[in-house]
């Protein structure tokens, strides 16, 4: 009785795992988003303060970008992971 | 009147910082392109060993996706030199969105695809741009970029 139990759980909780790994993109997408907006007020600030450094700053940020962008790809690449499971 | 309201308005409507923008995304290119290529390649073995011919398949889509994905971002690099940092902005965030909605969208699509094997495809994509992003930070930092750029 209690394999039939925890047979239905397993199969159950693997139904919801597709969901999960959505919800879980969802809020790993957050961070990076949060942190592009960051970088780039920044800049806005830096370059308003300093015209002559925009080039740097806008270097500076676009290295930023495509690290805080590596955390959101690793977020989708986990949850193709998880719903293909 | 001055030199500087006598040339054409396109002569001066040009931004200075575009050519170090642009010069920083020629570098991250130059430099991430081959090590990128090589992951995938490596990739592609790897899977088809240990998998088969949907490992292969897997990697080569994995590696499709990272390169599409990070040169997007070199495109807008690119792209965007030389405009004012509020539109640089918008133009980013609209990529980062924009790219995180097709990816979603594509890797969803490519999960239900049973000649892919998801593992080769989610390592081998992992791998290639985490060595692209490394490759870039490298450029980064053995690029030159002066710090004050007058002429704007």
């Amino acid at each position: 009785m209690s394999n039939i139990v925890l047979a239905q759980a397993a199969e159950s909780a693997a139904n919801i795992n597709p969901g999960l790994a959505a919800i879980g993109y969802g809020l790993g997408a957050i961070g990076p988003g949060v942190g592009v907006g960051l970088i780039w007020a920044a800049v806005i600030n830096g370059t308003a303060r300093q015209p002559e450094a925009q080039g740097q700053l806008q270097g500076i940020a676009w290295i930023s970008f495509v690290l805080v962008e590596v955390l959101a790809l690793i977020g989708l690449v986990v949850y193709f992971i998880a719903s293909a499971a | 009147m001055s030199e500087t309201t006598e040339q054409p308005a396109e002569q001066a409507a040009e931004n200075p910082h575009a050519a170090t923008v642009r010069k920083l995304a020629d570098a991250m290119l130059r430099t991430a392109l081959w090590p990128g290529v090589a992951t995938v390649l490596l990739g592609i073995v790897v899977s088809a060993v240990l998998v088969g011919a949907t490992g292969a398949f897997g990697a080569v889509v994995g590696g499709a996706v990272a390169f599409g994905s990070s040169l997007l971002t070199i495109f807008l690099m690119r792209w965007t030199g030389g405009l004012h940092p509020m539109f640089v902005m918008a133009v980013a965030l609209g990529g980062y969105v924009g790219k995180m909605l097709v990816l979603l969208i594509v890797m969803t699509l490519l999960g239900g695809v049973e000649a892919i094997h998801p593992m080769a495809l989610a390592l081998t994509m992992l791998a290639t741009i985490m060595v692209w992003a490394g490759a870039e930070v490298v450029a980064f930092r053995n690029t030159k970029i002066p710090t004050i750029v007058t002429g704007q």
